[in-house]
């Protein structure tokens, strides 16, 4: 499913030799009220916020705080944005301007796909530290907005576990695109984390769909059995096919958060293992919206401060694993927004009422999909595990159970 | 500034005529050729403007002339003539700034800057070294080398929404070259260029949530190619 799996900026570049890097991003001068709200999509659990540049409306991308600097893609932003190491005049989001922000371009294919956002435009790339980094910024889950700059957080979220945090890493490395060296600041935030009551080390991660494990812890605590599925991922260094599974405990200082999807895969280690060599110390994978969309988070990196306001209902939170085993891909027609079965999970109700890849979906319990978006539509596939969905294809309509594609023994 | 020339102009004036005075009333049988104040220590102040063109960086990826177009500088000397040939003094300039099309664009509204420079310099005028001749008599070309320390701000606005970054620095070297009319008593006009050699080492933002000042992490040397003119008051 197009949206689902997003590791975006954890790690960009090749070859990153660690140097201890300066913790000071480059001072933005910016314009604006603290405080800023911006509009956000969630699909496939991270912030997708549109970016403009010089003036010029601009494509939407992925606000990460898994990224050190900002990796945009050329093609998105239409000549606004050059090829290679540079900059951009003005970035505005939202009603926040900010002035002479430190890009990389690509041409497109590197920025690691999915290569269409959520509002169908081109993928416009991934916003890192560089361009937030002197700014406390909140990610709200729930309301979808990513708030630049001090704000309170909202009336109805529990009271906050505040964690210090130091930035990590920075160093040199080289860009895509054979597009030189670039040297880049401390940015990362790395956690301890409890794993199934292990202590492990993890990189925060906004731009990650999921929580991200080395494939060898994956495999040891897969073992005992538990249900897997394998899953497309868009990762940093392109796409990658993992193997996903549910986690019994993930919990930071004390704070749990059950059942988070985990995914690993050659590729997740490869990325690992850069970050290790740029922080020096092992990790063991990426702390991602699993864990933090129970939470209103705020990352105060002026004052080096993570803070997690539990919100007080999880009704916001969608299980994407617990849905009809289906996947869809998006297609448009001149009649509307089409969808068709892109994957059929085995051993689902879905693949035993027979539906097959490459069959069209018209409707989902009666609502038709045709003026929809993925987002919205994949939403609609999921549900709590044993209701059904009155799926109508192109050729027979089906009631299909909502079932765990990713049981625990 | 001008305030001031105008204050202490018509004093020296006066000075000027009772020396005039003395002299003519002492006067030996062959009249003796009036020094002019140009020839004598003495105080000098003076105003400079012209064009700054930009060159080099204000940090490294971050090219002065993507900053500033250029400067349209207001430059004030004052200082002590040692002998004919040596000056010695202190300089403040404030100059416009214009805004480069590379870093005002949309949303602003409105950009605007200066530049601030402020230190020492030393002139070697060298009007024995070309020699004699009715037009050397008037000619005066002159070298100078100052140091000091600039400050250049930028300031952004959007609306009612106005931020400002500031760099500043250590000028290393200024040097100057110059060449003075002294047919005009105390008064003396000419056009120099000058080649001021500095670093910024520390910026200042102020945004809506304060300022801050940090070390810039990666200084690069830039310099102003001035060219102008230059009129200076010899007491």
């Amino acid at each position: 499913m197009i949206f689902r799996s997003i590791l975006a900026g954890s790690v960009l570049l090749g070859a990153v030799e660690s140097c201890g890097g300066s913790s000071a991003p480059v001072p933005l001068v910016w314009l604006g009220k603290a405080g800023d709200h911006l509009p956000a999509s969630t699909a496939a659990s991270v912030f997708w916020v549109q970016a403009d540049v010089d003036g010029v409306p601009g494509p939407q991308v992925i606000v990460d705080t898994g990224a050190p600097f900002a990796l945009l893609n050329v093609r998105a932003f239409r000549g606004s944005v050059s090829a290679g190491k540079g900059r951009v005049a003005t970035m505005t989001l939202g009603n926040t301007v900010l002035w002479k922000v430190p890009t990389v371009g690509v041409e497109g294919d590197r920025t690691h796909p999915p290569e269409i956002a959520p509002n169908g435009d081109l993928f416009g790339g991934i916003l890192g530290y560089t361009v937030f980094g002197q700014f406390p910024m909140s990610f709200d889950y729930r309301d979808h907005q990513v708030v630049v700059g001090g704000a309170a957080p909202p009336a109805d979220v529990l009271p906050a576990f505040s964690i210090p945090f130091a930035l990590e890493g920075g160093g040199a490395g080289t860009l895509p695109e054979n597009a030189g060296v670039l040297t880049f600041p401390a940015s990362r935030i790395i956690l301890q984390a409890t794993i199934e009551g292990t202590p492990r080390t993890f990189l925060l991660d906004t731009g990650a769909s999921w929580v991200a494990l080395r494939t060898v812890l994956f495999q040891s605590l897969a073992a005992d059995g538990r249900g897997q599925v394998t899953d497309d991922a868009s990762l940093a260094t392109g796409n990658a096919t993992t193997n996903v599974m549910r986690l019994r405990s993930v919990a930071v200082q004390g704070i749990e958060v059950k059942d988070a999807v985990a995914a690993a895969g050659t590729k997740v280690d490869e990325l690992i293992d850069n970050l290790v060599a740029e922080v020096g110390h092992p990790v063991d994978g990426l702390l991602g919206a699993p864990f933090l969309r129970e939470f209103y988070v705020t990352i105060n990196y002026p004052n080096r401060t993570l803070d997690l306001y539990r919100y007080a209902s999880e009704t916001h939170i969608h299980d994407e694993y617990r849905r009809v085993g289906i996947d869809l891909a998006p297609d448009s027609a001149p009649t509307g927004n089409v969808f068709a079965v892109h994957h059929v999970y085995a051993g689902t109700d879905a693949q035993k009422k027979g539906i097959r890849v490459g069959e069209r979906l018209l409707s989902i319990d009666g609502a038709a999909l045709d003026t929809l978006d993925i987002v919205t539509v994949d939403e609609m596939l999921l549900g709590a595990v044993g209701m059904t969905h009155k799926l109508k294809l192109s050729t027979r309509t089906v009631d299909v159970l909502v079932e765990d594609l990713l049981p625990l023994p | 500034m001008l305030r001031l020339l105008r204050t202490v102009a018509p004093g020296a004036l006066v000075l000027l005529a009772i020396s005039v005075a003395r002299a003519e009333a002492d006067a030996p049988a062959v009249e003796a050729p009036t020094p002019r104040a140009a020839d004598r220590p003495g105080v000098s102040m003076g105003l400079r403007s012209g064009w700054a063109f930009p060159i080099g960086s204000v940090a490294t990826d971050d090219s002065l002339g993507s900053n500033f177009d250029g400067i349209l500088p207001i430059w004030f000397d004052a200082g002590y003539r040692i002998s004919p040939e040596i000056y010695w003094g202190g300089y403040f300039q404030w100059g416009v700034g214009f805004i480069s099309s590379d870093v005002c664009v949309a949303p602003f509204t409105a950009c605007s800057g200066n530049d601030a420079r402020f230190g020492v310099t030393l002139q070697w005028h060298v009007k024995s070294a070309i020699g004699a001749g009715a037009w050397s008599a008037s000619f005066d070309p002159w070298v100078g080398f100052g140091t000091g320390y600039e400050i250049a701000t930028i300031t952004l606005e959007r609306g009612a929404d106005k931020s400002h970054v500031s760099y500043r620095g250590f000028e290393f070297a200024s040097l100057q070259l110059g060449g003075d009319y002294l047919g005009l008593g105390s008064m003396r006009i000419g056009g120099f260029a000058s080649f001021s050699l500095g670093e910024f080492a520390r910026t200042t933002v102020s945004v809506p949530t304060g300022s801050t000042s940090d070390p810039i992490s990666s200084p690069a040397v830039h310099a102003w190619l001035m060219l102008g003119v230059r009129g200076q008051y010899d007491f």
